[in-house]
């Protein structure tokens, strides 16, 4: 991008003379461009030296004035600026109806956006906005996630459902706008003193279009400020609250229900302040910053992410690093009011509390399902509290007795299994609050009430049962029963035992095909939405008709592409593809080749993506947002637009690609003579299945070249293997399974757990084979930012109970052992019962999850040795071979491409922080997409069983326990790869009779099913009944399992 | 990261200049407006320059005889420069104890006296030193550019013969595509930045200074903007010292 000096000179700045909005003189001063300077400054505690305490500093800033703002509104015939770049306000249609028929424009006040950027997002409303500057760098400053997703917002936005609606934000830079500038006066606060600009700002654009060029359109200062709006009233401005303004709007009976809950608080904060009874509060206050952060330092207080438990949403943990196990956090009132993965300050609790935990198996949907979402505090039925039986004394604990206790407490976590340290949650450094899908709790819904329009509370059950139940209100409650909305939480005062939210949308019918999988989608935070049209323009303009050139030396195409010089035309090499059945997007094509030697020549060819996928061009900044690919049952959620990942980077048999190859010679042995990297062109000659591969290789008639060359990798690649395996690479199970979908309704109608095939394992092993020498290459290119993978070794904790109840119930000889990865390999090969096969698989299963997760990172950010991927033992990995689907592919893409001279990489690549935050957000996204597509495959599994049950009787598969609770066992249906929780309730129907021995992982009750004594241990094979039951509270879909 | 969005889609930056938009820059010839005085002392007066937020005095000693005979050269002048960059000129008091000057103050002054003997006319003062005298009284972005802008100006101001006007300014980038002139301290603490100086506003560049990592196919660019900036810094340099000079003539007379 070049900068047209000539057109605009540099201007100089000058002092300031005068703001005042009615001059008349800027129709002369548009010529002159006239820059005019003033200095603002501020005090700040100066933190610079630590050794001595903070002094008071004055800063002083420049801050230029200027008269070239335009007003972007775009029948505004004063202001010029470039259209292209713009937010362009327009006549749109949105009218207030209960004012005069003018269009009209909204400026927010901070306080509005804090509070409804929901509303902001939305399609409805809010189409003609204007955001003053002095609003936008306060929240910035107040919330930065929130700043965030408004700067998303603006330019021209296109909506996704009709063209001819546009939203218009724009950003009016009132600061550095000579009219609209406001001096802070003596003895003005801050707050005071950008409101007068914000009601300034309005009263310019006021007189500018209306007093000026008579445009007759309606400028509203929104504010939920009081104090503001009485001051516009004196002002002449028309400034109006939110819920006014809403309820003005010709859709407003819509939108009332999305205004938080909040806002009312302003008017309520005076109330709460004056009364100060501990009387109507649930929760214990959280402590004042200072006292955190002094906590934090003499080592009082402890800071952690707060992962609440799978089984129990009473209790969490808090990992702390000087602790050797996690603090347990248990009950409400412990917690309070923290939510899962909230970053919050703990305290320990005395001695006397410290306490097991709970074996108890506890959810948010089950939980005090009578509550009253109206009531606060009322609620106080102790029964409720079956997990949390506690009295709560006022104990005061010096700070010296707190590191007294906290000595102990890490020996008692040492020591002891059963008593572990209890903490309480003292404060929320950071919430992890964002957008929830739930439904309402049917129950909580008055449905006589529903007549008269005025809203009702009603609870909606999130579908993360980690999260507690929160409290919204609407209109429209019985229309939304059965439905799967999204809404978003606001606050959680230490009056309400439940957090209130507010709705945002709504996504549907529950079980329906779209809610569903938007909801799904949503949850996991995997960004669905097509394209935009900024991204799409970065395609090539040829679209479908890209072609590669005939001949790579062609001076024509050399002048458009200068770095074509540098491919390898390898479009001779006999090169296929393997993949799945029906794959589109095939991003790796392999050859093999004897050389004259008798070594091999095996060649790697991945999809160029990076050939299209330019830095810093939109359509890489949206690629790396997404992160990955997802893959639902149904549907798949592209990184990158169509046209690149089905049709010009995916490598489709007979015609020519571009291709990034790796070419090893390998003798026969399997052993790298050396390794060579090239940015290529290939020419795929056939696209197999692995099925058809299979059959091709195992065809003795067939004996050309491309079948014997495949025949040549299979050998080489069981070599790998075999090298591989002996290096201590793990194998380990998760069930996986298939769903099939009938071709003609597009429903499930069958599962089966997937079929491999050996050549499954021969693109496998070449795939991982490129990924390492990949990762030698860039590493030593890059040492500090080269982009790899790794796997830590896990923790010997995360096996102690799997080991003891292998050793307790199955055999004493059977260990895990975690010496090294070749040892738990082995070890995994000797845990066999002879009686039962798949216990071995069971037992991988169980092992995998206690493994850590694989994780990218940027070189520099770990020691050499920690470069190890554990399960594959290998020293240094990476992911280069699917840049369609992956971010990190398309990153080690270009390095390797700076690492072989091809071309320069990229600042951004080399740059240790801006690699960090990359790796962050694509082990996020990463994870989240595993999630995604293993909850659509949990979903569809529950339609083949639902559709399954009206024909037959009930199925009844075999199963394992895997885990037992104090109220019930953990079940898994390898046939169906399903687990669930059989309540104890379901089994007996006497629940005195039950006896739970948790050191021999045992239950006994006695059964439903004959009356009789019944004791299940885990690892025992039990058959189940399967059946898909709607759950009447969650309206979820799910295999309830019975113990036969 | 830093949180700063230093040049936004509007094209303003955050002191609301625009990315090609130079700092206030205002000279003046004394820091005194008793012109009477410097009529008796005219070797010894002293210039003062306001670029923004830099604020730069500068007295040049000489042309006069060495202290140090050794270090006479019969055929011209010798240049020395001295820097001295004063405790409360940033935001946070400079606690060093020592007063020597520090590494970078010190390649300054090499890198000043190296820029200046090839512009001025050395030849025209034999046997004689010409010393600069740099105090940097307020520090903002580009101190370098300004001190540069400064000993022109005073080098004028002085009546020393110069071969033509040096012009400085700092550059900065942002995102790998957006070029900022004239740097403000933020600017210069959180972007890969560079100071240029030229002859005469014109292509001819004699000191390019770049801090952090930069990226070489940007230096192309980088330039065309500095020597665009230099360019009109000349123009507004020779203005200045027009109406400086011409206020003085009206003063002493």
């Amino acid at each position: 991008m070049s900068i047209n000096l000539e057109s605009t000179v540099p201007v100089i700045g000058k002092k300031r003379v005068i703001n005042n909005i009615d001059t008349n003189e800027d129709d002369l001063n548009i010529k002159q461009q006239k820059l005019t300077v003033t200095t603002k400054y501020f005090i700040k505690n100066s933190n610079n030296n630590s050794n001595i305490t903070p002094q008071p500093v004055k800063i002083l800033r420049e801050h230029y004035l200027r008269n070239d703002i335009p007003c972007y509104f775009s029948d505004c015939s004063k202001c010029t600026y470039d259209a292209n770049n713009h937010a362009n306000l327009n006549n749109s249609d949105e009218i207030l109806i209960k004012n005069k028929k003018a269009p009209h424009l909204v400026i927010l006040d901070t306080n509005i956006i804090i509070n409804c950027i929901d509303l902001i997002e939305s399609e409805k409303c809010f189409n003609n906005v204007i955001i003053p500057q002095t609003a936008i760098d306060e929240l910035k400053n107040l919330s930065f996630p929130i700043y965030k997703r408004l700067k998303s917002l603006i330019g021209s936005t296109e909506l996704s459902d009709s063209n001819t609606k546009t939203k218009n934000i724009a950003v009016f830079y009132n600061e550095f706008m000579n009219k609209t500038f406001v001096d802070r006066l003596t003895n003005e606060t801050i707050n005071d003193r950008n409101d007068r600009a914000i009601r300034k700002l309005a009263k310019y654009y006021n007189y500018h279009l209306n007093k000026k060029q008579n445009l007759n359109i309606d400028v509203i200062l929104l504010t939920n400020d009081k104090l503001n709006l009485a001051k516009c009233k004196e002002t002449e401005i028309t400034a109006m609250n939110i819920s006014n303004y809403i309820k003005q709007l010709p859709n407003g009976e819509e939108l009332i229900d999305l205004i938080p809950q909040d806002d009312v608080t302003a008017d309520n904060k005076q109330k709460d302040s004056g009364s100060n009874s501990e009387d109507g509060n649930i929760y214990d206050e959280y402590y004042s910053g200072s006292r955190i952060s002094a906590g934090l330092k003499n080592g009082s207080i402890y800071q952690g992410i707060i992962q609440i438990s799978e089984h129990n949403f009473l209790q969490g943990f808090v990992n702390v690093p000087s602790f050797p196990k996690p603090i347990l956090i248990k009950g409400l009132q412990n917690l309070n009011r923290s939510f899962n993965s909230d970053i919050v300050a703990i305290e320990l609790l005395p001695k006397e509390q410290w306490q097991q935990e709970s074996s108890y198996q506890v959810d948010s949907e089950h939980y005090d399902v009578n509550a009253n979402p109206d009531d606060g505090a009322g609620d106080d039925d102790a029964t409720n509290d079956m997990a949390y039986n506690e009295d709560q004394q006022k104990i005061v604990i010096s700070d010296k007795q707190r590191r007294l206790l906290a000595q102990e407490a890490i020996n008692q976590s040492k020591n002891n299994k059963n008593c572990v340290p209890t903490g309480k949650v003292v404060g929320i450094i950071r919430r992890s609050w964002r957008q929830y899908v739930g439904q309402i709790v049917e129950t909580s819904v008055n449905e006589e009430a529903n007549t008269s329009t005025s809203s009702q509370s009603c609870f909606v059950l999130l579908m993360d049962l980690k999260l507690p139940r929160v409290v919204i209100k609407t209109r429209r409650a019985v229309e939304l029963l059965n439905k799967r909305i999204l809404i978003a939480v606001d606050s959680w005062p230490r009056d309400r035992r439940y957090p209130l939210g507010h709705l945002i949308k709504d996504l549907g019918v529950v079980e329906s095909k779209e809610a569903e999988t938007e909801a799904l989608l949503l949850e996991h935070d995997v960004e669905y939405r097509p394209f935009s049209k900024k991204v799409v323009q970065c395609l090539p303009e040829e679209g479908e008709n890209w072609k590669c050139p005939v001949d790579l030396k062609d001076p024509a195409e050399l002048a458009k592409d200068p770095l074509l010089a540098n491919r390898v035309d390898l479009r001779d090499k006999l090169v296929c593809s393997i993949d799945p059945p029906g794959c589109v997007d095939i991003d790796d094509a392999l050859h093999c080749k004897v050389l004259p030697n008798g070594n091999y020549e095996v060649g790697v060819h991945i999809a160029d993506v990076t050939h299209f996928v330019k830095p810093n061009t939109p359509l890489d900044v949206e690629g790396a947002a997404r992160g990955t690919s997802v893959y639902l049952v149904d549907k798949r959620i592209d990184m990158l637009p169509m046209l690149l990942g089905t049709n010009l980077c995916s490598l489709k048999p007979y015609v020519d690609r571009y291709s990034f190859s790796v070419i090893w010679e390998l003798d026969s042995k399997a052993n790298i003579v050396n390794v060579n990297c090239m940015k290529s062109c290939i020419k795929s000659r056939e696209a197999f299945a692995y099925e058809e591969a299979q059959m091709r290789i195992d065809d003795k008639s067939q004996n050309d070249e491309l079948t014997i060359g495949m025949r040549n990798l299979l050998k080489l690649s069981k070599l790998l293997k075999q090298k591989r395996l002996d290096a201590g690479a793990l194998n380990l199970a998760s069930p996986e399974v298939k769903v099939h979908m009938d071709s003609e309704t597009a429903d499930a109608n069958d599962v089966e757990i997937k079929k491999t095939f050996e050549t499954n394992s021969l693109v496998e092993e070449f795939m991982l084979l490129a990924n390492i020498s990949v990762a030698r290459k860039i590493q030593d290119a890059y040492p500090q930012t080269a982009m790899l993978r790794r796997h830590g070794a896990p923790p010997r904790t995360n096996f102690e109970i799997l080991n003891d109840m292998l050793a307790k119930l199955k055999n004493p000889d059977f260990q895990i052992s975690l010496d090294s990865s070749k040892a738990l390999a082995n070890s995994l090969d000797n845990i066999e019962d002879p009686e039962d096969s798949f216990f071995n698989t069971l037992v991988r299963i169980l092992s995998t999850r206690c493994m850590m997760a694989a994780e990218y990172f940027p070189s520099g950010a770990h020691p050499y040795a920690d470069y190890r991927h554990y399960g594959l033992a290998v020293d240094i990995y990476t992911h280069f071979t699917s840049p369609i689907r992956r971010y990190c592919d398309i990153v080690a893409h270009r390095q390797l491409a700076g690492a072989i001279g091809y071309e320069m990489l990229d600042l951004s690549h080399r740059d240790k922080n801006k690699m960090d935050l990359i790796c962050k957000n694509i082990n996020k996204r990463h994870r989240n997409a595993q999630f995604a597509g293993r909850a659509s495959i949990e979903y569809y599994v529950g339609q083949v069983m639902k559709n399954s049950d009206k024909s037959s009787t009930p199925k009844v598969e075999t199963g394992y326990i895997i885990k037992i609770f104090h109220n019930g066992i953990q079940v898994l249906v390898p046939k169906f790869g399903v687990e669930g929780l059989i309540r104890l309730e379901n089994m007996c129907n006497d629940l005195n009779g039950v006896e739970f021995e948790e050191q021999e992982y045992k239950l006994t009750f006695k059964s439903n099913v004959d009356g009789k004594n019944r004791s299940v241990k885990v690892f025992d094979k039990v058959d189940v009944e399967v059946n898909s039951i709607l759950d009447p509270v969650t309206n979820k879909r799910k295999a309830q399992l019975l113990l036969k | 990261m830093s949180r700063f969005e230093f040049y936004n889609n509007d094209g303003l930056r955050i002191d609301g200049r625009r990315s090609n938009e130079l700092k206030n820059f205002e000279s003046s010839i004394t820091t005194t407006s008793n012109f009477a005085n410097f009529s008796r002392n005219t070797s010894t007066n002293t210039t003062y320059l306001q670029m923004g937020q830099n604020k730069v005095l500068v007295t040049i000693n000489g042309p006069k005889e060495p202290t140090n005979r050794t270090k006479i050269d019969s055929n011209k002048a010798t240049l020395s420069t001295n820097i001295n960059i004063s405790k409360f000129s940033k935001v946070n008091r400079n606690t060093n104890k020592s007063n020597l000057p520090d590494k970078q103050t010190l390649e300054w002054e090499y890198e000043i006296t190296q820029l200046f003997s090839t512009i001025v006319v050395l030849e025209t003062y034999p046997k004689s030193t010409i010393s600069i005298n740099v105090t940097v009284l307020q520090q903002d972005g580009g101190v370098l550019s300004a001190i540069i802008n400064c000993i022109t100006i005073a080098l004028i101001n002085n009546s020393i013969q110069i071969y033509d006007i040096i012009t400085a300014v700092s550059i900065g980038i942002v995102d790998q595509k957006h070029f900022l002139l004239d740097l403000n301290h933020l600017e210069e603490q959180f972007l890969s930045s560079g100071t240029i100086a030229t002859v005469g506003g014109g292509d001819q560049v004699s000191l390019l200074r770049i801090r952090d990592k930069f990226p070489l196919d940007l230096i192309e660019e980088f330039m065309q903007v500095g020597l665009q900036g230099c360019s009109v810094l000349k123009e507004i340099i020779t203005k200045q010292v027009k109406d400086m000079n011409l206020n003085k003539l009206v003063e002493i007379q």
